[in-house]
C-alpha cells in the first residue's frame, strides 16, 4: 500500500459521512425545523413575519392537554402490551413448539399485515359497533336483552383494534429471538432439572426481556404516533389521542382557520420523546445483541411437546386469524356488496350487489389512484432500501465521522407522527417551489422515505452485524477489489435483505393513511386517500369494495415480502 | 369561430332563465364570450372545493362541454376550513393555489379579511345580484340542517329539536364534530337558549362525525337512530332505499356556501367564467345533480323546492361575527367532552 | 448387558430428517458405575446425538436407554421420560452459561429446580461446588464478565451440585486454549475420582481420551467401531480406522506365510515379520500396522541380527526436544520410527530397526 492510501480513504469516508448527513438533514431535520419555526409565528405559518409565544402556551397551558397525553399514553400502552402479548405467544406456539401445522402457521402469520389498520378499524365497526355490531346484535337476539355489551367505540375497543394490528410486527420482531435462545440455554436447563414452564419462566424470559423491551418500544411509539384508527374509532365517540388531536387542529380547529402553530408546538412534545427514546432503544438493543451473541449449537433444540395443549394452541391461533384477517374482511366484503351501509344480516341478502366493484373499474379515480399508489410505494421502498444500506454500511463498517448522529438520525422518523411530517413537508415544499413536489405524488414519497427510514436501517443494521467483517477481509486478501468485494460478497449478502426491507416498505406505503391524507393534493391521491375519502364523505359501501382490492394487491406484496424476507434470513423488523 | 358561436351559444343558454330583456342577454352574452375567449388562452383553472373528486369531475365534465377552451381541474380537499386553510398558506407561501374557491360563510369571511379574494364583476356576466356578495362572493349552495332518523329504529316520526333530546335516544343519536347548525341557529334563539339546548345535547352521549355524511350513514346502518344532520348529505343512502328519513327543523339552520375568484389566481378569467356558470341556473342543476346541494335562490334547483317555505334561520355573509363566536366557543366544548 | 452397568444404551438409533442418513445406528453401550466412560470419533460421527439421545434433548427412534433402574426410553414400551426429570446433569460445548444470572446463581439454579434443600443448604452446596472448580471467590460475578476457563468451571460447578447419578460432558475442553485446556484436563481427571461420579464424556480428542477414561467407545458414521479400555485400544485395535484415529501410525501390506500357536509369519515388501498372537489363516492379505514408538532404533553396530530387524538409512529427523522422529528407508520402503533423544543419529547414518513382535499387529484391509 502506498502512503497515501489511508488518507484517500479517509477523505471518502469524510464525503460519504458528509453526504448522507445531508440526506437525512434534509429528509428528518429540516421538517422538524420547519415546524419548531411555525410554532412561534402569529398565524403558524413558518414564513410569515412576526414572532409569538402564543401558540406555545395555549398548546401547553390548555387544560385539555394533560387528559390528551394520559389517554395517548393509555392508548399506546395498552395497545403495545396487548401486540407484544398476542406476538409473544405466537412466536413461541409457531417457533418452539410442535404445534400442529407450524409450516403453515408460520407462512400465513404475517397475512394480518395485508389488512391496513385503516380497514381494521372500519371492519371492527361493522363487527362491535354498539347496535350494527354482529356480535352485538348476536347476543342481543340471543339474550333478548337490548345491547350494546360491547362498544368498539370506547379506549378499550381502541386499544383492541390497534394491538391486533400491531400483532404481526411483534411476532415478526420476537420470532428471531425466541426461537433463538432455545438450544444450549434451554437444554442446560432442562439438564439441571427444570422443567418446561420453569425453563419459560426462569431462562427464555429473562434472556428475552431486552428483545421484548425493544419490541415493547416500538410497539408503543407506533402506538402513539399511530392515526387511522384512533380517527376512525376514536373520533366518533371522543377519545382523542395526540396524533387525532393534531389532524383536528388542521382540519377541525374550533374557529375556521387551522391552528399550524399549535401543531408545532406540539412537535416540542414529539421531539423530547423520540430523543428519550431513540437513546433507550439503542441501549436495549445493544443489550439483546449481547444476550444473543452467547448461543449455542448451529441446530434448533428439538420442539417443545404441547400435548394436550394442542388443543388450545390451534384454537388460539386460529382465533388470531379469525380476529385480524377473516372476521374483518368478511364484514369488508358484505359491506362492500351494499348499496348503503348496513348491518350484517341473512335478511338484507337481497339488497347485496357489486356494483360499487364494477364502479371500482370503471372509475378513472380509482385507476389513476391505484397507479399514484403503486407509483409511491415502488418509489419509497426504493429509496428506503437504497439509503437504508447506505447508513447501515456506514454505521457499521467505516471509521467516518458522525455516525452515531446519523444512525439516531435515521431512527429519528420512528416518533414523528406521519400527520405531523405530513404537516411539516407541505410547509417545505410551499416555500421551496425551486424543487416542484407539492401536491404531487414525490411528496408523499419524501414522507414515505422518511417514515420508513428507522425500519429499513433497522433491518440492514442487524443483517450487518451479524455478517462478521471477515467475509470480506477474507475476500479482500483474496485479491478483490473493493468494488468486486461489494459486487461479489456484500451485494449477494444483503440482497435478500434489501429485498425484504424493499417489500416490507412498499406493503406499508400502499396501506398508510396519516402522511398521505395530509399531503394530499391535486396529482396525488392515492388508494388509502381515496378511500378515507369515500368513507369521510359518505360512501363507506364504496370505500369497502376499494379497500377489499386494497387488501388484494396488499396480500400478494405481503407474500412476495414473506419469501423474500425468509431467504434473507435476519431481516425481521 | 365556430368555438366562439358556441360559447355564444352556452352563454345564451346560461342566461335564458334570467329575467332579463333579450336586449339585456345580448349584452351579457357578449360580455361572457369575451370572457371565455380570455379564458381560452389561459393555463387550467384549479377550484378548490370540498367534494368528493369523482362529484367534482362530473361537474367540470358538464363545464368543458359548454365551455371547452376554458379548462377547469378540481382539487377535493376536505372541509371548507381546511380549503381556506390550503389558500391562505400556500399564498402566503407565494406558491401556486387555487383560481376557484367553493367554501362556507364563516371561512369565506376570513378569506375576504385577508384579503384573498378578488373582486369581480358578476353582474354583468348576467349573475343574478341575490347571488352576489360585495362583487366578490356568489352564493353556490346551502347546508341545510335537518333531522336523519332510521324508520325501522324511530317508532314515531319526530317532530322538531326536542326529538333529539329524548332520553331514549341517549347514546343513539348523532351529531358533526363541528356544532354549525346550531351556530347558525343562534341567530333564532339567541346564545343562552341554543347554548342551553347544546349542553343538552351532549349530555345525550352523542356519536361526533367528520361530517354529515358519515352520520347519514350511520343512522341508515341503524348504529345511531337519529341525528342532527343535512338535507343533502342524507339524499345518497336515501336514494339507494336506505330506511331513514328528513325531517326539517322548526327554523332550519342553514349554512351558505360562496364562490369566489382568488385573489392570487393565474387564471382570473377561467375562474370567473366558472363561477358564472356555476352559479347560473343550468350550472347549479349540474351542482346539485352532483353533489344534491344547490342554491335556494335559483328557482330550478331541487333545494329551492326544499326550502321553500321553510324557516331558516342563517347569520348573513356581512355579520358573521357572532356565528364565528358562538362556533368557535361550541367546538370548544366539544374538544371538552369527557373521555368515557 | 452387564448387569453392574449403570447406562445401559441398547441398540437405539437416530436419524434427524426423513432421508438422510442415519445420526447414530445400532448403538450399544453401557458405562458402570464410577465410570469415565469416553465417546470418541471425528467430528459429526454421532458422538453428540448419542450424548443427547442419554439426555433426552433428542428422542431415539429405536432402542432403549435405561438408567439404574429406570428406564429412561423404550421405543417398543412409549417411554420416554423428559430430559428435567432424568437424573442426569449435562456440561455444554458452549458451556450455556446463563447470561441474566450471576455466577452462584448459574449453580444455585439445578438445585432450586430439584427443590431439594433449604435455601442455606443449598448456598452451602453451591459454594462447595464452586470451591471445587476454583470459583470460591467468584460467586457474585456477573456471568457475561467470565473468561472462557471460568465459564468451564462454572459448567462443570452446575453439573456437579445436583451430583446426579450421572454426568454428560460434551467437549468440554475443545474451546479453550492449549494451556488451559491441559490444566482442566487434570482438573477434570481429579475431580471425577474424588467425586467417583460416572461420567460420560464426548470428545474427539485421543489424548484427552485416553488420559481421562476409564473405557472408550470408538464411534464411526453413527455406528460403534470398538469399545475397551485405552491401553486396548491403542494398543490392539480392530481396525485401520481405529488404528489411525488413536495415533500416529505405519499400516503395510502384509500377506500371512505361516501360523502357528505362539505366532504366525508374515511377509512385507522389505522382509518377514514375525507377530504374536494372529487370528488369521496363512495367504490372505491383510494391513500391518506399527506404530512409530515402537520400533526400534539401534546403531548398525550394536548387531544383534535376529528376527524382526532389518538394517536401514536415516532419511530425515526431526528432533522436538524429548522426541526424535526419524524417517528411515529400508530398500524401497520408508518406516518411521520415535525415540528419545536420549541417543540421536543424523541424517545418512545407517542403523538397525528393531519391529518388536509383541507390537505389531495384522488388521483387516480397508473395505474402501
Ligand atoms: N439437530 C440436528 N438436525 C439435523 N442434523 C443433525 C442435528 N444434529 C446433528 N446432526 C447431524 O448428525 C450427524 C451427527 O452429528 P453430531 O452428533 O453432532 O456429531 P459429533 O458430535 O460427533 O460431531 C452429523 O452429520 C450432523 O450433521
Ligand atoms: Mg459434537
Amino acid at each position: 500500500m502506498k502512503a497515501s492510501a489511508p488518507a484517500t480513504r479517509r477523505a471518502g469516508e469524510w464525503a460519504a459521512g458528509g453526504a448522507l448527513l445531508l440526506v437525512l438533514g434534509y429528509l428528518v431535520v429540516l421538517p422538524l425545523l420547519i415546524l419548531v419555526v411555525a410554532a412561534f409565528r402569529p398565524h403558524g405559518f413558518p414564513f410569515e413575519p412576526g414572532v409569538t409565544f402564543a401558540h406555545v402556551t395555549n398548546a401547553f397551558l390548555d387544560p385539555g392537554l394533560p387528559r390528551l397525553i394520559s389517554g395517548t399514553l393509555t392508548f399506546a400502552i395498552g395497545a403495545s402490551a396487548l401486540a407484544v402479548m398476542l406476538g409473544l405467544l405466537l412466536a413461541f406456539l409457531l417457533e418452539r413448539t410442535d404445534m400442529p401445522w407450524r409450516g403453515v402457521w408460520r407462512a400465513a402469520v404475517v397475512l394480518p399485515m395485508a389488512m391496513p389498520p385503516m380497514l381494521l378499524g372500519i371492519a371492527w365497526t361493522l363487527l362491535l359497533g354498539p347496535r350494527i355490531g354482529v356480535f352485538n346484535v348476536m347476543l342481543s337476539e340471543w339474550t333478548g336483552v337490548r345491547g350494546p355489551f360491547l362498544n368498539i367505540y370506547s379506549l378499550s375497543g381502541m386499544i383492541f383494534v390497534e394491538g391486533l394490528a400491531l400483532a404481526p410486527s411483534a411476532y415478526l420482531m420476537l420470532a428471531a429471538p425466541v426461537g433463538n435462545i432455545g438450544s444450549a440455554m434451554q437444554e442446560a436447563a432442562a439438564m439441571s432439572a427444570a422443567g418446561p414452564l420453569r425453563r419459560w419462566l426462569k431462562i427464555d424470559l429473562p434472556l428475552l426481556t431486552p428483545a421484548i423491551a425493544a419490541c415493547a418500544l416500538v410497539m408503543f411509539v407506533a402506538g402513539l404516533v399511530v392515526f387511522d384508527i384512533p380517527a376512525i374509532i376514536g373520533v366518533p365517540s371522543k377519545i382523542i389521542v395526540l396524533s387525532t388531536h393534531i389532524y383536528g387542529l388542521a382540519h377541525n380547529p374550533p374557529e375556521s382557520l387551522p391552528r399550524y402553530g399549535e401543531i408545532g408546538a406540539l412537535s416540542f412534545l414529539f421531539i423530547g420523546l423520540l430523543v428519550g427514546l431513540v437513546a433507550l432503544y439503542q441501549r436495549l438493543g445493544a443489550r439483546a445483541q449481547r444476550y444473543v451473541a452467547i448461543t449455542g449449537r448451529g441446530w434448533r433444540s428439538s420442539p417443545v411437546p404441547l400435548r394436550a395443549w394442542k388443543y388450545p394452541a390451534v384454537a388460539f391461533v386460529i382465533l388470531y386469524f379469525l380476529l385480524t384477517v377473516a372476521a374483518p374482511f368478511a364484514a369488508l366484503l358484505w359491506t362492500s356488496l351494499l348499496p348503503y351501509q348496513a348491518r350484517i344480516s341473512p335478511d338484507l341478502i337481497g339488497l347485496l350487489t357489486v356494483s360499487n366493484h364494477l364502479a371500482f373499474f370503471g372509475n378513472a379515480r380509482a385507476i389513476s389512484a391505484t397507479i399514484h399508489s403503486l407509483e409511491v410505494a415502488l418509489l419509497a421502498a426504493s429509496a428506503v432500501a437504497v439509503l437504508a444500506f447506505l447508513v447501515a454500511a456506514y454505521v457499521n463498517r467505516s471509521r467516518g465521522p458522525g455516525r452515531r448522529i446519523i444512525d439516531l438520525l435515521a431512527a429519528a422518523p420512528l416518533a414523528i407522527p406521519g400527520v405531523m411530517m405530513g404537516m411539516a413537508l407541505i410547509f417545505v415544499y410551499l416555500t421551496f417551489d425551486w424543487l416542484p413536489v407539492y401536491g404531487t405524488i414525490w411528496i408523499i414519497v419524501l414522507a414515505f422515505a422518511a417514515e420508513y427510514l428507522p425500519f429499513g436501517s433497522r433491518a440492514m443494521n442487524g443483517v450487518m452485524s451479524q455478517l462478521h467483517p471477515e467475509l470480506e477481509e477474507a475476500a479482500r486478501m483474496s485479491g478483490a477489489a473493493p468494488s468486486r468485494v461489494l459486487r461479489k460478497i456484500l451485494l449477494p449478502l444483503f440482497l435478500p435483505a434489501a429485498m425484504a426491507v424493499w417489500l416490507w416498505v412498499f406493503a406499508h406505503a400502499l396501506r398508510a393513511l396519516s402522511a398521505p391524507v395530509m399531503l394530499q393534493g391535486r396529482d396525488n391521491i392515492v388508494l388509502s386517500t381515496l378511500l378515507w375519502g369515500y368513507w369521510n364523505s359518505g360512501e363507506p359501501t364504496i370505500a369497502a369494495a376499494i379497500g377489499i382490492w386494497l387488501i388484494v394487491i396488499l396480500t400478494l406484496a405481503t407474500i412476495g415480502w414473506r419469501l423474500a424476507s425468509r431467504r434473507g434470513g435476519a431481516a425481521h423488523v | 369561430m365556430t368555438d366562439f358561436g358556441m360559447t355564444r351559444r352556452s352563454a345564451l343558454a346560461l342566461l335564458s332563465t334570467l329575467p332579463v330583456s333579450f336586449i339585456g342577454r345580448e349584452v351579457f352574452a357578449q360580455a361572457i364570450a369575451s370572457l371565455a375567449e380570455r379564458a381560452a388562452s389561459e393555463d387550467p383553472a384549479v377550484w378548490y372545493e370540498s367534494s368528493r373528486p369523482d362529484q367534482g369531475d362530473q361537474v367540470i365534465a358538464a363545464f368543458a362541454k359548454a365551455f371547452p377552451k376554458a379548462k377547469v381541474r378540481h382539487e377535493s380537499i376536505p372541509g371548507g376550513n381546511g380549503v381556506a386553510a390550503r389558500v391562505t398558506q400556500e399564498s402566503m407561501a407565494g406558491a401556486r393555489t387555487a383560481d376557484i374557491v367553493t367554501v362556507g360563510g364563516g371561512e369565506t369571511t376570513q378569506l375576504l379579511k385577508a384579503n384573498l379574494i378578488a373582486p369581480q364583476d358578476f353582474e354583468a356576466y348576467g349573475l343574478d345580484p341575490k347571488l352576489v356578495f360585495s362583487k366578490r362572493a356568489v352564493h353556490t349552495a346551502v347546508t341545510v340542517y335537518c333531522i336523519v332518523y332510521n324508520k325501522t329504529l324511530v317508532k314515531k316520526k319526530p317532530a322538531g329539536w326536542d326529538d333529539l333530546l329524548d332520553p331514549q335516544y341517549k347514546g343513539e343519536v348523532g351529531t358533526w364534530v363541528r356544532a354549525a347548525a346550531l351556530a347558525e341557529l343562534s341567530r333564532a334563539w339567541g346564545e343562552d337558549k341554543v347554548m342551553a339546548y347544546y349542553n343538552k345535547l351532549l349530555a345525550q352521549e352523542p356519536m361526533f362525525f367528520n361530517s354529515a355524511a358519515p352520520l347519514a350513514q350511520s343512522v341508515a346502518a341503524g348504529e345511531i337512530a337519529l341525528g342532527l344532520g343535512s338535507y343533502h348529505n342524507s339524499l345518497p343512502p336515501m336514494k339507494k332505499g336506505a330506511p331513514i328519513d328528513i325531517v326539517p327543523l322548526d327554523p332550519s339552520p342553514m349554512s351558505s356556501v360562496f364562490s369566489f375568484v382568488a385573489s392570487k389566481a393565474r387564471s382570473p378569467a377561467t375562474a370567473a367564467l366558472f363561477i358564472s356558470w356555476l352559479c347560473s341556473p343550468a350550472g347549479n342543476v349540474v351542482y346539485e345533480e352532483a353533489t344534491d346541494r344547490g342554491t335556494p335562490l335559483i328557482a330550478a334547483t331541487k333545494t329551492a323546492k326544499f326550502v321553500a317555505g321553510l324557516p331558516t334561520t342563517e347569520w348573513p355573509l356581512d355579520n358573521k361575527e357572532p356565528y364565528a363566536a358562538i362556533f368557535e366557543k361550541m367546538n370548544r366544548m366539544v374538544a371538552n367532552v369527557t373521555v368515557k | 448387558m452387564s448387569e453392574a452397568a449403570l447406562l445401559s444404551v441398547e441398540r437405539v438409533a437416530k436419524r434427524y430428517a426423513e432421508g438422510s442418513a442415519a445420526a447414530v445406528e445400532d448403538m450399544t453401550i453401557d458405562v458402570r458405575e464410577g465410570e469415565f466412560f469416553t465417546l470418541l470419533g471425528p467430528s459429526g460421527c454421532g458422538k453428540s446425538t448419542t450424548l443427547r439421545l442419554v439426555a433426552g434433548l433428542e428422542s431415539p427412534d429405536a432402542g432403549r436407554i435405561r438408567l439404574a433402574q429406570t428406564v429412561l426410553f423404550d421405543a417398543a414400551k412409549g417411554v420416554n421420560v423428559q430430559s428435567h426429570k432424568r437424573d442426569i446433569a449435562m456440561v455444554f460445548q458452549s458451556y450455556a452459561i446463563w447470561p441474566h444470572m450471576s455466577v452462584l446463581e448459574n449453580v444455585l439454579f439445578p438445585l432450586e429446580s430439584l427443590g431439594r434443600y433449604g435455601r442455606a443448604e443449598r448456598i452451602a452446596l453451591a459454594r462447595a461446588a464452586l470451591d471445587r472448580v476454583g470459583l470460591a471467590q467468584f460467586e457474585h460475578r456477573s456471568s457475561t464478565l467470565l473468561s472462557g476457563g471460568q465459564q468451564q468451571r462454572v459448567a462443570l460447578a452446575r453439573a456437579i451440585v445436583r451430583q446426579a447419578r450421572l454426568v454428560l460432558l460434551d467437549e468440554p475442553l475443545s474451546n479453550l486454549d492449549t494451556a488451559l485446556r491441559d490444566q482442566m484436563r487434570d482438573e477434570l481427571f481429579v475431580l471425577q475420582k474424588q467425586l467417583g461420579a460416572t461420567v460420560v464424556y464426548v470428545t474427539h480428542d485421543q489424548d484427552e481420551a485416553m488420559q481421562l477414561s476409564d473405557r472408550i467407545a470408538l464411534m464411526r458414521s453413527g455406528k460403534l467401531v470398538d469399545l475397551g479400555d485405552p491401553r486396548r485400544l491403542y494398543l490392539e485395535p480392530r481396525s485401520a480406522f481405529g488404528a489411525k484415529f488413536l495415533g500416529r501410525t505405519h499400516l503395510h501390506r502384509a500377506k500371512v506365510r505361516e501360523v502357528s500357536g505362539t505366532g504366525s509369519v508374515v511377509q512385507t515388501t522389505f522382509g518377514d515379520l514375525m507377530i504374536d498372537g494372529v487370528r488369521a489363516s496363512a495367504g490372505i492379505d491383510m494391513l500391518l500396522m506399527i506404530r512409530p514408538e515402537h520400533v526400534e532404533v539401534e546403531p548398525q553396530s550394536s548387531t544383534r541380527p535376529s528376527a524382526n530387524s532389518f538394517e536401514a538409512r536415516i532419511v530425515s529427523m526431526r528432533f522436538s526436544g524429548r522426541t526424535v522422529l526419524y524417517e528411515a528407508a529400508i530398500g524401497g520402503e520408508r518406516l518411521e520410527a520415535l525415540t528419545t533423544s536420549s541417543r540421536m543419529f543424523e541424517q545418512g547414518d545407517v542403523v538397525r530397526l528393531h519391529l518388536p513382535s509383541s507390537r505389531c499387529r495384522l488388521l483387516p484391509l480397508e473395505d474402501a
